[in-house]
């Protein structure tokens, strides 16, 4: 059974997410917060597997509640909702920790789809926030030793999901699985949140990619 | 308002001041071996034809280039290029007139020699100018002005403050242009250069002509004739006589105006230059047009039509399709008047991207520089000025009482000369704030246009498309209460499989509208990441199997916000339309950039489309044609029963 947390402030998206998961099997909604002003002890209290937690909510947003779980090691899977990608904070918040994002549009079959993905460590990603990626990565950097790079087969990926491949035809462009993809996916995800330590990085989101 | 340019007219005429005696030059030559005299001798006369007949400047030019070729003299290569550049230039031919400059330049640079380089600069920068490549005219005139002013010569510099305002007045700067044709006009006068004082005129007058300042037109056109004449500069004279017709016209004397364009038309011919005869041909098919003589009106109009397609002069072929789109309108032959319209248009288009307001933006800029690094220089001239005068009337006060006569009229020639140099520089900053001024507010339009344009579109889109499909869900809605009252479940299953597909569709829509109007995805290649990305997630999810073959460098490629989503919004239809109605099991789709046009084909091995045969598949497909149509640009859908269909899209970047 997997066990769900929601923080959102929006009634109408709570209300339909909470029938879609009482219909799903093996989850569980266990709480909804429309606001982050007690993340911690809600998450402490609760012990969800993952989360899902929208950016864009009033005293205390998405960003910072993500930031205090992280800052307090709290390392259940967290993933962001936005309702459009291009949502300059959903970046950010991939590089503070957040495991990935869901469009609020998703369609509710795919959405549970990635919640479980989510909950097996992988993530989605869609073109817009892949191209930041590669740009974020494409920066020059002063201290190259601390960075973890992205290997060539890992910007091919990136270059493809730019183009709007989807994955499936990345699959059959790079001559590999879908599951391939994935963890190729899953290990962009993790350089990001291992590079966001980085002073560098910092720097180059507040200088190139608002 | 119509224009006629007068970009031909530069002075290629002053640069020779001296008249050669022809037969004793060729007898000379006949006899003489070939060597560096032979090569200039040649040259001299091949430009002593350049007003009165194009050919014999090319061929002399190509005996000159031989020759000079043949000895690896580098300078006379360099000569003859100019001078064949100039030939074909005045016969019509300009991209073979710039292959030839550029010849002249690149060789003026490698020997170092300034005066030679300024020479091929001019014609590049005409050419460039007659291409409706006005940024690199414009490259190529400050490069040439720059030496200009190294080498202090002043006809050059006259000729290209005459170009630089053909340029403003390209650009629908006419105040500006005014003022670059009077300073050569100055320039001319100071140094008794009749050929520049007559192009100078000739060029004012079109100018005033425009500002429909009919009686500066007509003193200015006068004199462009005068001086002309003059210096038998058959060229110049022609021009200002149509420039003269022009002013007629444009002033309502129709009768007077006739004499005057046919003299320069019949002038024309005889002279053999396409784009000038394309000009004033358009004049006489406006006139006649205007006398109701619409079969007069036509031949000129066609005849102008043919030799500006022949020249490659946008501003010609324009005059020329409307023209023509006008005579046909009234004749009643609307396909060919629409043809016309059409192709007015696209060259109407073309004309406005040069007009790109960035690019405006950029050159003020390299303008502001240049003016404001003059200024200073101005200022600091003053400033030694100055220290010089106060220098020299301590000593003078040192010497003598009888010196105080000098002393006072010494002061006043200094103060004299100091006022004219703040005059000067008052002007300047003055036309400097103008020319700001004009920038912002031009700039403030365009903005505020574009908004309101968006603004109107975005507040269209929401109410038809998401308003619609919202009220369509509303009802779903009350409709499955009665089903589910009814106990009917297979209609309740369907009212609600119903509403979740307009929601899902509401949804998509509203990320287009927003994706629509954000700046930053401007580029080929955002549209085709996101067309893609649609078009894997339809036909994935109805398991239909696809291709998709893209252009692959297409990030340069920039298309404006309009046919953006035009682009995309068609082919969201076509996608959508095949995997609801098709039945098919592979789709391609294919998209190529050929000649300046987009060209994206959408094909299907489905049950083909057939007329009638399905009412709500037909409604999109024809929404598909009304939005191509909207966009200017063109769908074909080609399908016969049981073969699949197939659909054309082309569109004009």
């Amino acid at each position: 059974m997997t066990r769900i947390l929601l923080f959102e402030d929006n009634r109408d998206f709570a209300d339909g997410f909470a029938g879609i998961i009482a219909d799903a099997n093996g989850m569980e909604l266990v709480g909804t917060f429309d606001n982050c002003k007690n993340a911690v002890q809600n998450v402490k209290h609760l012990q969800p597997d993952i989360i899902l937690m929208d950016i864009d909510m009033p005293v205390k947003n998405g960003l910072e509640g993500l930031r205090s779980l992280r800052e307090e090691n709290i390392a259940t899977p967290v993933l962001m909702l936005t309702v459009f990608d291009d949502n300059d904070h959903i970046f950010q918040a991939i590089c503070d920790g957040a495991t990935g994002y869901l469009l609020k549009k998703t369609a509710p079959e795919k959405m549970l789809e990635y919640i479980r993905e989510a909950r097996d460590g992988g993530a989605p990603m869609t073109p817009v926030i892949a191209r930041k990626v590669l740009t974020l990565f494409s920066q020059p950097y002063q201290h190259k030793k601390d960075l973890h790079s992205l290997t060539a087969r890992e910007q091919d990926v990136l270059t493809l999901l730019v183009r709007g491949f989807s994955y499936k035809m990345i699959a059959s462009q790079l001559q590999v699985g879908m599951e391939t993809v994935r963890s190729h996916i899953k290990n962009i995800y993790t350089k990001l949140h291992v590079n966001s330590k980085s002073e560098a990085v910092a720097a180059a989101l507040h200088n190139k990619l608002s | 308002m119509k224009r006629y340019s007068c970009l031909v007219f530069f002075a290629y005429s002053t640069l020779i001041a001296q008249q050669v005696n022809v037969d004793s030059l060729i007898n000379s030559l006949r006899n003489s071996k070939a060597d560096t005299n032979k090569v200039n001798q040649l040259y001299d006369l091949s430009f002593s034809y350049v007003n009165s007949s194009p050919d014999s400047v090319i061929l002399f030019g190509n005996l000159s280039l031989e020759n000079a070729k043949k000895l690896q003299f580098k300078k006379g290569i360099a000569n003859a290029s100019y001078a064949l550049g100039a030939g074909y230039y005045r016969k019509g031919d300009v991209p073979k007139s710039k292959e030839y400059f550029k010849t002249c330049a690149a060789i003026a640079k490698e020997i170092d020699n300034k005066a030679l380089a300024v020479k091929g600069y001019l014609g590049l920068g005409n050419a460039s100018l007659a291409l409706g490549e006005y940024d690199s005219a414009i490259d190529f005139f400050q490069k040439g002005s720059v030496l200009c002013e190294e080498t202090g010569d002043f006809g050059r510099q006259a000729t290209l403050f005459n170009n630089i305002g053909i340029l403003h007045r390209e650009q629908m700067r006419n105040r500006e242009a005014t003022t670059y044709f009077r300073k050569s006009l100055i320039i001319s006068y100071a140094h008794a250069d009749t050929g520049n004082i007559a192009l100078a005129f000739s060029n004012m007058a079109m100018n005033y002509k425009t500002l429909q300042m009919y009686d500066s037109a007509r003193y200015c056109a006068d004199s462009a004739i005068y001086m002309a004449e003059k210096i038998n500069d058959l060229f110049t004279k022609s021009h200002a006589t149509g420039v003269l017709g022009l002013i007629e016209f444009g002033s309502g004397n129709f009768e007077k105006a006739l004499p005057y364009l046919r003299e320069s038309y019949t002038a024309f011919l005889k002279r053999g230059n396409s784009a000038e005869v394309a000009e004033v041909s358009n004049a006489l098919g406006k006139l006649y047009f205007k006398k109701q003589n619409t079969d007069s009106a036509l031949f000129y109009y066609l005849k102008g039509k043919s030799l500006a397609e022949e020249s490659g002069w946008n501003a010609y072929m324009r005059s020329s399709y409307e023209g023509l789109s006008d005579c046909y309108s009234q004749k009643g032959d609307y396909k060919k008047a629409y043809l016309y319209l059409s192709k007015f248009l696209i060259a109407q288009n073309t004309f406005f991207d040069s007009l790109n307001i960035r690019k405006v933006t950029e050159l003020n800029a390299k303008y502001d520089a240049a003016a404001r690094q003059r200024k200073i220089e101005l200022l600091e001239k003053d400033k030694e000025i100055q220290m010089v005068n106060a220098e020299q009337e301590r000593t003078v006060r040192n010497t003598s009482f009888a010196g105080i006569g000098l002393l006072v009229l010494f002061g006043g020639l200094t103060y004299y000369r100091y006022r004219q140099r703040k005059i000067l520089s008052d002007r300047l900053s003055k036309s400097l704030s103008q020319l700001k001024e004009t920038q912002q507010q031009l700039i403030e339009t365009e903005r505020l246009r574009e908004q309101e344009k968006i603004r109107l579109r975005v507040s269209r889109d929401l109410h038809d498309d998401i308003g619609s499909t919202l009220s369509s869900i509303h009802m779903l809605s009350s409709t499955a209460k009665k089903r589910l009252v009814e106990k009917d479940e297979k209609k309740l299953i369907e009212s609600l499989e119903k509403i979740g597909e307009r929601t899902q569709n509401t949804l998509d829509n509203m990320s287009d509208i927003i994706w629509s109007i954000k700046p930053g995805n401007d580029s080929l290649a955002d549209v085709l990441s996101r067309m893609r990305e649609y078009a894997g997630t339809v036909f994935e999810a109805n398991e239909i199997k696809y291709s998709i073959d893209f252009p692959a460098d297409n990030e340069s490629i920039y298309l404006p916000l309009a046919q953006r989503n035009n682009l995309f919004l068609i082919f969201k239809e076509g996608v959508n339309n095949l995997a609801k109605y098709s039945h098919c099991t592979q789709a391609i789709i294919s998209i190529k950039i050929e000649q300046n046009k987009i060209l994206m084909k959408i094909e299907d091995n489905g049950i083909g489309f057939v007329p009638g045969a399905n009412p709500s598949r037909g409604n999109g497909l024809n929404n598909m044609k009304k939005r191509a149509e909207e966009s200017g640009a063109l769908l074909e859908i080609s399908s016969s029963e049981g073969n699949g269909t197939s659909i054309h899209f082309s569109m004009y970047l």
